[in-house]
């Protein structure tokens, strides 16, 4: 008789534990001090951050991974650089430029720029550096960063020994022929991976140069910090550099912890150990903004996640009704809340919010089930009667990935329009995308220069990758157009024309925008809102 | 004596073998062109061209797992492509956690399962040796990756004992883990040492010892003990392979960086000559503890020893 | 040991474990009865709500009702659970009464094979092979019953060789029976006890790969409603939402006690010996 009433007791007295402890639970941890706000930038400091893993190689030519990133674009520089808040292209190495066609480019640099190790930085280092990730021997992971550049390909398959759009004028003249015009070429050129480098320490140490854990004097660049140290698993250290050719930093160093794991990362923060994190777990995103108000900081990022029709078969080819449809049946809103914690800005059209092209204007696409309904029997499917079962396919090693999809289905169903959900590993979904073996798929794509042409080029013109194979010529003349015009508020405008027309004909279900959550100490100044999630340290600065 | 470890060794060697050409196959079988999958669809074709030699797949598979066996004699287990680091840094990183987990979960298992087995076994007739082996019942039905959310929950979140994830904080990470994987194997463990001790128990020489007026308790632990451990110590010893990799989703909910997330995270990858190393040494390590118990054994048991003798050219087990 | 006052606790094992599969069985039967939504249905403004209201068990990411998908899950475990059995049984029992019969080269062989698929560890052979062969409730099953037949033929294999040995197989033999017909009279039936026993302690066992396998994202996919799924989901809100991982891990405890249960007493019922040679030799997934 015990035994029996042993079970029972057991998995009663779990459920009544359960029942009232989590009803009582949560953090309640109060933070009712304020956000320190001085005005005025005060040196000194040492900024402590997280990375999850040591990056692969802090060469640039293998910045292709965020890790990397994230610490090189500190140590190294390039031509140029990109002012997120004012839009635009602003001087690194080069003082000034002159832009043929957005297809000949003449750099000017400044004189007596200097390496970490004092020697002078001039137009023969760069044209060193960036045939280096052109040259096959080095086997850059971001060769294809200059493939625009006249003679690129010729080289990348080692066909030339040199570059031929690559020429140097003089000591501080550095000119470079584009195969054809593209606007965006100068925000590539501001890629942390289009740096300088210094051609005797690489030479005598390739292989050591990138690898982890590379000594602080094989890591020579030019930028507003040094490497001081690099212990592989534990921390990696940047001290100021006081000969930096621009507006020296603010902060005298930069601690940048390896916590592989991001809820350990977020309790150092809480624990005072940190200044600054980039990423908050899962689930995390309410607690975190509860617990530290005014701390948070919403990063809008340059990105679209969106569904894509395939243009090329039925039912999508030819019924632009019952792609508007679809547009207006999904509840942008509730996804974003539901799946990504609130961390994305509803997509009424293609172009994110934060690009000097948005058009907070646009005509574009809202939740509205009625007009979806409407517009579903107008496009000959009347509560979906008629329509096969849709297939949609999408990277399932991406987490959020699964829930959109989720989400996205039953919103559908909801007005007849059945979908089976494919989730596949990365690669295998990438072949399919790329071969056009699919009926709808979920992607994200960011933009990758300041140029809204980098998201819509390639999109939606038929000359370029064009993942949904949409082919409306108006849409490739004028995308055309758009890349030879190098007054930035003509072609600005331009774009936010294509946009429109692209909607009309709507290749896509437009979801939403990215943002990102950065979480900083409370005496933490300077840290700006960053489109490509690069917050440059220069500028931060640390109150007393 | 000698003979008897040398046949043992003899028949654990097919067995590394097996695993090595199954793992190896693995290149050959995967879906879509393997150098695309590991290094993605836009690697540039020097890279491509590279990792296609490097790996051998155009050469005749023979040749090409001969090739691997070779380097395995050399210490050497291949190299990511992915990681860009060779395979034995990847795996001797991991080690030591999965080393150090293993080491708490069968302390656990041990210190927990083994008494608590024999109390049931020893009390049987009495309500708490019932309880007791009522309450292993529910510990064995539950998976150890359930146990770890649970701990995770109860200890982590809500009392904040223990750290949630993460090999941070040194010993206390292994805590809650080691439970989570210790826990459910001494329920089961205690099962089988209640069920073993139950039998010696019964047996004569227990009861004529008792009869000559020997302490209970001496009795147990003098005669009944060494016989009724030796199926526990066989379980752990063939349970070992459990330990190690089967940790694999222990150490995904705590996050902690061992073998077990290796294997993981590199089936997910796409990592092939990863997965083929981490699978390669687990089993080596799985027979190299197998064939101790199965010495210890003969420690243990003066029966087995006599009978191995015995057993001189015996072909077969 | 059995003395009276035992043979009542063994019915009392036998009874609790009945007891909670039959109710197992019936809730999963008359599920969509007992629901107060679809299993499917989101309600995005209602993600995450704790339990309370027309919710008892609260809500998922998605706003789904988790006692909905916790009493659909039922299903999807008990049907992949009964299925693996059954397979698993008949291959392995037929495997196991061919190597035990005839012996020789086929036994040998048989041995050695069940050898290479022991010492890998369950889950990661299941791992790897669903990972190659994609996910899917099919593949699940296939690849369940592929690691779980040697142990029901080496069980087999034991019963048969000890019963081939005893004194009335062989004056069948003698007397020129069908090698079939004294498998199917005389060694079959010798063969079911330990094979119940085994086979309803093994449900339990299955029942956990196959969560354990949709927990790592191999085994059936979202948005179905297998526990091992809402596990998956419920790990990332272990902090805001502990009821996503309390109530379908309940239920889970629940299941598989009740066949560990059911086998339990039934081990002890039909053969007392047996029971302890099968807790040595028999296997769980323990990751």
């Amino acid at each position: 008789m015990q035994k029996n009433k042993m079970i029972v007791l057991h998995v009663l007295v779990i459920f009544i534990i359960s029942m009232l402890l989590f009803n009582g639970c949560g953090n309640n941890k109060t933070n009712s001090e304020q956000v320190s706000d001085t005005k005025n930038p005060v040196a000194g400091g040492v900024l402590r951050c997280a990375l999850l893993n040591d990056p692969v190689s802090l060469d640039p030519a293998n910045f292709f991974e965020e890790l990397g990133i994230e610490v090189g674009k500190e140590i190294f520089d390039g031509l140029v650089d990109i002012d997120f808040t004012s839009k635009k292209i602003i001087p690194a190495h080069a003082e000034r430029w002159d832009n043929k066609d957005n297809r000949i480019y003449t750099f000017y640099l400044k004189k007596g720029t200097k390496f970490h190790n004092g020697k002078e930085v001039t137009a023969e280092d760069f044209r060193y550096s960036f045939d280096r990730l052109l040259n096959p021997a080095t086997a850059a992971k971001i060769g294809w960063l200059l493939e625009p550049i006249k003679g690129a390909a010729a080289r990348l398959s080692g066909k030339a020994s040199i570059t031929e759009g690559i020429k140097v004028i003089d000591k501080y003249t550095l000119e470079i022929t584009l195969e054809k015009p593209f606007p965006g070429f100068l925000s590539t050129l501001a890629q942390p991976g289009a740096a300088v480098v210094d051609r005797d320490t690489v030479e005598k140490l390739t292989g050591a140069f990138a690898a982890t854990g590379a000594k602080p004097e094989m890591i020579v660049g030019s930028g507003p910090f040094k490497l001081s140290q690099w212990e592989p698993k534990n921390v990696i250290k940047l001290v100021r550099n006081d000969d930096y050719y621009g507006p020296k930093a603010y902060l005298d160093g930069i601690d940048f912890r390896i916590i592989a794991d991001e809820t350990t990362t977020l309790n150092e923060f809480r624990a005072g150990n940190l200044d600054f994190i980039d990423r908050v777990p899962p689930g995390q995103s309410g607690v975190v903004e509860k617990e530290f108000p005014g701390q948070v900081l919403r990063n809008r990022m340059w990105d679209i996640e969106f569904v894509g029709f395939n243009m090329t078969k039925a039912p999508y080819r030819g019924n632009a009704k019952l792609r508007q449809a679809l547009n207006f049946a999904v509840d942008r809103e509730g996804i974003i809340k539901a799946v990504v914690e609130g961390r994305g800005e509803p997509a009424k059209g293609v172009i994110p919010p934060g690009m000097a092209e948005y058009n907070k204007d646009l005509n574009g696409y809202t939740y509205d089930p009625s007009k979806a309904s409407a517009l579903l029997a107008e496009a000959g499917f009347p509560k979906g009667q008629g329509l096969p079962e849709l297939e949609l396919s999408f990277n399932k090693d991406r987490e959020t990935n699964q829930k959109i999809a989720e989400a996205v289905q039953a919103q559908l169903k909801a007005i007849g329009v059945r979908i089976k959900l494919k989730g596949q590993p990365e690669a295998i979904f990438q072949e399919d995308v790329v071969g056009g073996n699919f009926n709808m798929f979920k992607v994200s794509w960011s933009a990758d220069t300041m140029d809204a042409g980098s998201v819509l080029y390639p999109l939606f013109s038929s000359k370029a990758e064009n993942l949904p194979r949409y082919a409306n010529s108006e849409v490739d003349r004028l995308l055309d157009e758009a890349q030879t015009i190098s007054d930035d508020g003509r072609r600005r405008q331009l774009y936010r024309q294509i946009e429109q027309k692209v909607l009309e004909d709507t290749p896509g279900i437009w979801l939403f925008h990215s943002v990102s959550l950065y979480l900083k100490g409370r005496n933490v100044n300077g840290i700006n809102e960053n489109p490509m999630d690069l917050v440059p340290f220069s500028s931060v600065w640390i109150s007393r | 004596m000698f003979k008897y470890v040398v046949r043992r060794l003899l028949i654990l060697i097919p067995i590394l073998l097996g695993v090595a050409l199954i793992s190896s196959l693995m290149f050959y079988i995967v879906p879509g062109d393997i150098v695309r999958v590991m290094l993605g669809q836009h690697v540039d074709p020097y890279t491509y061209a590279n990792v296609r030699t490097a790996l051998g797949l155009d050469i005749p598979f023979g040749e090409n797992f001969l090739g691997f066996m070779r380097n395995i004699c050399r210490g050497d287990l291949g190299f990511s492509y992915i990681q860009q680091r060779s395979v034995n840094q990847v795996i001797l990183e991991a080690l030591p956690v999965t080393i150090k987990l293993t080491v708490v979960s069968l302390l656990v298992t041990i210190i927990v399962g083994i008494p608590v087995g024999i109390l049931a076994a020893v009390k049987d007739r009495r309500a708490i040796g019932q309880a007791v082996n009522y309450g292993a019942m529910i510990g064995f039905s539950m998976p150890s990756f359930l146990l770890a959310l649970f701990l995770q929950l109860f200890f982590g979140v809500w009392l904040g004992w223990f750290p949630i994830a993460g090999s941070g904080r040194g010993l206390i990470s292994y805590v809650l883990p080691g439970l989570a994987i210790g826990l459910p194997l001494a329920a089961f463990y205690a099962r089988v040492a209640r069920a073993s001790m139950l039998e010696v128990l019964t047996q004569e020489y227990i009861l004529f010892a008792t009869a000559r007026g020997l302490p209970f308790n001496r009795v147990i632990i003098n005669h009944g003990l060494r016989n009724a451990l030796i199926p526990v110590i066989t379980q752990i010893g063939m349970d070992f392979g459990m330990f190690m990799t089967g940790a694999v989703l222990t150490e995904t909910i705590f996050n902690l960086p061992g073998m077990g997330r290796l294997i993981f995270s590199s089936i997910n990858a796409r990592d092939f000559p990863v997965l083929r190393g981490a699978l390669l040494f687990s089993a080596l390590i799985v027979v190299i503890v197998n064939l101790l118990v199965d010495l210890s054994y003969i420690r243990l048991d003066p029966r087995i020893a006599s009978a191995i003798v015995r057993e001189g050219s015996d072909a077969d087990r | 040991m059995l003395t009276g006052k035992g043979m009542t606790e063994i019915n009392k094992t036998i009874i609790s474990g009945g007891v909670i599969i039959t109710l197992l069985i019936i809730v999963a039967i008359i599920a969509p009865l007992i629901s107060p939504s679809e299993p499917l249905a989101q309600n995005l403004s209602a993600s995450l709500s704790s339990p309370g209201g027309s919710a008892f068990f609260g809500t998922d990411s998605l706003g789904r009702d988790i006692f909905s998908r916790v009493v659909y899950g039922s299903r999807i475990s008990l049907t992949v659970g009964i299925t693996v059995l059954t397979l698993t049984l008949f291959l392995g029992t037929f495997l196991g009464m061919l190597a035990g019969y005839f012996g020789g080269v086929l036994d040998s062989v048989l041995m050695r094979v069940s050898d290479v698929f022991m010492s890998f560890p369950p889950l990661v052979l299941a791992m790897i092979v669903m990972a190659f062969i994609g996910p899917g409730i099919a593949n699940l099953v296939g690849v369940l019953v592929i690691i779980r037949w040697p142990q029901f033929a080496r069980l087999v294999r034991g019963q048969v060789i000890s019963v081939k040995g005893m004194a009335y197989v062989d004056a069948a033999r003698i007397a020129g029976t069908h090698p079939l017909k004294i498998v199917l009279k005389h060694i079959l039936p010798n063969c079911f006890a330990p094979v119940i026993t085994y086979g309803t302690m093994s449900v339990g066992a299955i029942i956990i790969d196959e969560t354990a396998l949709s927990f790592l994202g191999l085994g059936i996919q979202p948005p179905a409603p297998s526990w091992g799924v809402m596990l998956a989901d419920a790990k990332n809100y272990i902090a805001a939402a502990p009821w996503l991982v309390i109530f379908p891990g309940l239920a889970m405890i629940v299941t598989v006690l009740g066949f560990n249960l059911l086998g339990d007493g039934l081990g002890y019922l039909l053969n007392p010996k047996q029971r302890e040679r099968i807790e040595v030799t028999h296997g769980n997934i323990k990751g």
